[in-house]
């Protein structure tokens, strides 16, 4: 009798399972737009671990954009509605997340924030044709050879290259940290050391491994006699280097890229608001907080006014993300709530890429081409 | 030669938190893998007393007092009911610990990195290199709270008391050593020792996150088991060598293997002398 259960039990399991295997060769789940009463963009992003600041960011300013649309009566009358499904930075997590969020009616979407889970999501969206206007996935293989993929912020190639030609024209003793265990610093500095060595300029390189290990005393001591230390890093270790060029005596310039927003506030004393680093800090960057820019400064000041908070550059990439799909569908008269995502891709991504349309955002002026790279001025900024 | 002193200072943070594993690993024999995150632990609680009055002597002690009853109070409550269970139910807890300080520390900070200053130093000059007043200060207070710990050991009766639990719990507990108050002193003394390392470790890299712990741990835990797990001039000769290493390793093209150096080192030590540089030999008796 135990045996016959046992039996009958591993049929129907091997049945469960092959059943399940089937749903998953049936590939992509099932889109419901048709239901849909307002038009729904999607993202995921890393709200909780360790890259959480980022996702947090990016999901505050495109709420803030969402928020701004609806109340002056969103598209032709119809609303957006938008969510952020938590991808903890992971390419499983972004995944799942991508299919929950298809099969509730996504219609267009800002993808991923962070490179290694935009990857994920963009080849889902590929499958799909559902486009995605990523604010912060910066390595160049998330929107190249994706007609559906879009981006707000720079490619990690274009920093390098601009570093290279500024740092070149005004320094003569160059030196480089860089962070080998992370994808956007290799590829700045691939693409810096490229330049130098095209203008002909030498550079001394150091490396560091940000998951392991965090004291640069090493690195700093021999790059300490350097006029400029380019840093393709992000704030956290960018502001310990600075720490340590003021404790060794360096007086060299530090020289970033975007990764560099928010090293203020790592190097400000909290008691006396006095900066502790007295090396001249400079970055680029297409946000700055402090712009006198009208559409900056009205983006900044509703910012601070729902979340009393400064807003960083990822927070005016969301923000410009949305707005982009935005005036994408209200330049292309978008007309239809029940759209599908691969008819609204086709739509959008014409648009996008029509030589007339300029976006204007809190990031600057944008103009995309047929990969959907954006096309932007950077500005330099500079403290110290 | 600023390479090497910053080198002998980054060991000597090593050194501090390698006693805290082999103190424990020697009286208690157990792996105790929350040390890391009592430095963790540590560092948030001067951040905590930082911003709120300033005072970095008071900061240093608010840490040393944090740690000291949060390594009692982890001992107490996740350690104690398993005395006498397999050794790998002690290191899964462990490992179990460590996850939820971690966690706690997220929820109760974020995961963000914070930035903490005790004191700004500054820096002198020998001949041509500049060294930082940072650096010859941890050298110090490792140094000295190593002689303190020795001295200890060896001269009080609680410290001998220490040693004859390491060698034979079962006779020492024949003798009238409560073996459960000296495993409590033990872990109190390696958590305040966890402390002293986050203050040097602060002193050195001036930024705080959850996964702080982490890889110092793991870091000095390899120091421990270099040295001679048990052994505590080994802790600070396997700590010492392992932050010399790692420095001069930064300053070279070897740079990036810098990690993959110092564990190789780890492997061809227990290759060659399994039981560490000052490791005793030890018969397992049938």
């Amino acid at each position: 009798m135990k045996k016959t259960l046992a039996r009958i039990f591993s049929v129907a399991l091997v049945l469960v399972m092959a059943v399940a295997t089937l749903a998953s060769c049936g590939g992509s789940a099932k889109n419901y737009a048709e239901n849909n009463t307002e038009y729904f963009i999607g993202a995921t992003g890393p709200l909780t671990g360790d890259a959480s600041s980022y996702g947090i960011s990016v999901n505050n300013g495109a709420k803030l954009a969402i928020k701004e649309i609806n109340a002056k009566g969103g598209l032709n009358g119809k609303f957006f509605k938008y969510e952020m499904k938590d991808d903890q930075a992971t390419a499983s997590l972004t995944a799942s997340g991508y299919d929950a969020l298809y099969e509730a009616g996504m219609q267009i979407s800002i993808g991923a924030v962070t490179s290694g889970a935009c990857e994920s999501f963009a080849s889902k969206a590929e499958e799909n044709n559902l486009l995605f206007m990523t604010p912060s996935a910066s390595t160049a293989s998330v929107i190249s050879d994706r007609s559906n993929g879009f981006r707000i912020c720079f490619g990690d190639p274009d920093q390098g290259v601009l570093a290279a030609r500024n740092i070149a024209a005004k320094y003569t003793k160059v030196g480089v940290i860089y962070d080998t265990s992370s994808d956007y610093s290799k590829g700045v500095y691939d693409a810096f050391a490229a330049e130098m060595n095209k203008l002909g300029k030498s550079f001394t390189a150091k490396t560091f491994d940000a998951e392991n290990n965090k004291d640069f005393s090493a690195q700093v001591e021999a790059l300490k006699d350097c006029d400029v230390i380019f840093l393709p890093i992000y704030y956290t270790e960018a502001g310990l280097i600075a720490k340590m060029a003021v404790s060794k005596g360096c007086n060299a310039v530090l020289f970033g890229c975007d990764g560099f927003d928010g090293i203020k506030d790592q190097i400000t004393n909290k008691e006396t608001g006095e900066l502790e680093v007295s090396n001249k800090i400079m970055y680029i960057t297409p946000f700055d907080a402090n712009s006198t820019d009208p559409t900056v400064k009205s983006f900044v000041d509703a910012y601070k006014a729902e979340y009393n908070l400064l807003p960083d550059q990822f927070a005016a990439d969301g923000y410009d993300a949305v707005y982009a799909i935005y005036n994408a569908m209200k330049a292309a008269n978008v007309d239809n709530v029940t759209i599908s995502p691969s008819e609204l891709c086709d739509i959008v991504r014409a648009k996008l890429t029509e030589s007339t349309f300029v976006f204007k955002g809190a990031t600057g002026e944008v103009t995309w081409n047929e990969k959907g790279e954006p096309t932007k001025v950077p500005q330099i900024v500079e403290f110290n | 030669m600023s390479t090497l002193i910053d080198g002998l200072s980054l060991g000597s943070v090593y050194a501090l938190i390698a006693l805290g594993y082999t103190m424990v690993y020697g009286i208690a024999k157990m792996l105790n893998f929350a040390h890391g995150d009592i430095i963790m632990v540590g560092s948030y609680a001067i951040f905590t007393t930082m911003s709120l009055c300033g005072f970095p002597l008071v900061a240093i002690l608010v840490a040393v007092v944090v740690c000291t009853l949060l390594g009692i109070a982890i001992e107490k409550v996740a350690y104690k009911p398993l005395r006498g269970a397999s050794p790998l139910a002690v290191l899964i807890t462990a490992i179990g610990v460590s996850y939820l300080l971690q966690g706690i520390a997220q929820l109760i900070y974020g995961s963000t990195s914070k930035p903490v200053t005790i004191i700004n130093m500054g820096n002198f000059q020998i001949g041509n290199s500049t060294v930082r007043v940072s650096s010859i200060v941890t050298l110090v207070v490792g140094a000295i709270l190593m002689v303190i710990l020795t001295l200890f050991i060896n001269m009080t009766k609680t410290g001998r008391a220490m040693i004859a639990v390491s060698e034979d719990r079962g006779a020492a507990e024949l003798m009238g050593i409560n073996v459960n108050k000296i495993i409590s002193i033990t872990f109190a003394i390696g958590s305040a020792l966890a402390a002293a390392a986050s203050v040097c470790y602060l002193f050195q890299i001036p930024s705080t996150m959850p996964t702080l712990g982490a890889m110092p741990g793991i870091k000095a835990f390899t120091a421990a088991v270099i040295g001679g797990i048990g052994s505590i001039p080994g802790a600070v000769i396997g700590g010492v060598l392992l932050g010399v290493i790692e420095n001069v390793c930064k300053s070279t093209p070897l740079s990036p293997f810098t990690t993959a150096i110092e564990f190789g080192l780890l492997i061809v030590i227990l290759l060659v002398k399994p039981t560490g540089i000052l490791g005793k030999k030890r018969r397992e008796k049938v």
